[in-house]
């Protein structure tokens, strides 16, 4: 995915389908991400709340809350808690597009950091299952592992339209 | 079945052994455990961590929120195994490293089906009480 528009501190994605995302900050700061999607032709801003209608919305501003909160969590026992912020902008970046370009209801994913200052998220709807890996240096690739019984697979470098297309998977 | 005082040399396949589980690999709301807990990280060099008691497991951190139970055969029927280092420690054996994870595609799809069997096969004995 090519973003349409960058300045330092945000960058804006035209996708093909009805969103447009735009006001995009980084998790450093506390600003939410603004989605904005064209609706009868008009596009329409939300900021990425609890109060949102969208559900897919509000379940990802509960998902970036818990992200979020692991911020200030101190290593323990040899193993880091808190992401990146390389892990943080790939979250943001492949999460928020995903959520914003899936249909269905996306369950609630269980949120682990990796001890290395990366995230592993885990949708699981059983049988299948979907687990997003967001590993902390820039040269380990985000990728996606998917299940469904005894069919199984990685796919590498994952884009947040592939990770739409599972979650959307997983809500069937 | 099993819970031997001290680990021989060979476990048979009916014995015990213990995890401990981080308090980020184990979801509060739900009581769920994540795979996150069965895939290796760049100093697990010689396997994952097991004990052969519940407080063994749970003293091998400072700050443990569960600990899990998991059937030697159980595991050797994932073409792993579970290999003893000490009378009250041993690696499960055969995932892959970290460095083969990061390394290979096919590294990344074993460890991540693996991580999912085992924490399948496993079974929550002890977590650390609600406040």
């Amino acid at each position: 995915m090519i973003p349409a528009y960058t300045t330092d501190s945000n960058i804006t994605y035209t996708l093909p389908g009805q969103y447009v995302v735009g006001s995009f900050p980084c998790a450093q700061t506390e600003t939410l991400p603004l989605i904005s999607r064209i609706e009868d032709g008009r596009k329409i801003d939300r900021n990425i709340g609890k109060s949102t209608a969208d559900v897919a919305l509000e379940n990802l501003a509960n998902v970036r809350e818990r992200v979020l909160q692991l911020k200030d969590e101190a290593p323990k026992d040899d193993f880091i808690y808190a992401p990146t912020k390389k892990a943080l902008e790939r979250f943001e970046r492949l999460v928020t597009f995903g959520y914003a370009l899936s249909s269905g209801e996306v369950v609630r994913p269980l949120i682990s950091p990796d001890g290395q200052g990366g995230l592993v998220l885990e949708w699981r709807k059983l049988p299948k299952e979907v687990k997003l890996i967001i590993p902390a240096k820039f040269e380990n690739k985000p990728y996606l592992y998917y299940e469904n019984g005894d069919i199984y697979d990685v796919i590498e470098n994952i884009k947040s339209d592939v990770l739409a297309q599972k979650l959307t998977w997983l809500a069937r | 079945m099993p819970i031997l005082d001290a680990f021989p040399d060979n476990l048979e396949d009916d014995v015990i052994v213990f995890r401990v589980i981080r308090y980020s690999w184990f979801e509060e709301e739900t009581d769920e455990l994540k795979d996150i807990a069965f895939i290796r990280r760049p100093n697990d060099t010689a396997g994952l961590s097991v004990n052969n008691t519940q407080s063994n497991a749970s003293e091998s951190l400072h700050n443990p929120n569960a600990v899990v139970s998991l059937l030697v055969e159980s595991v050797r029927a994932l073409d792993l195994d579970i290999i003893p280092t000490n009378t009250t420690h041993a690696n499960i054996t055969g995932l892959p490293s970290d460095a083969e994870i990061n390394a290979s595609r096919e590294s990344k799809r074993i460890a991540q089906r693996l991580a999912g069997q085992l924490r399948k096969s496993a079974t929550l004995v002890w977590r650390k009480p609600r406040v």
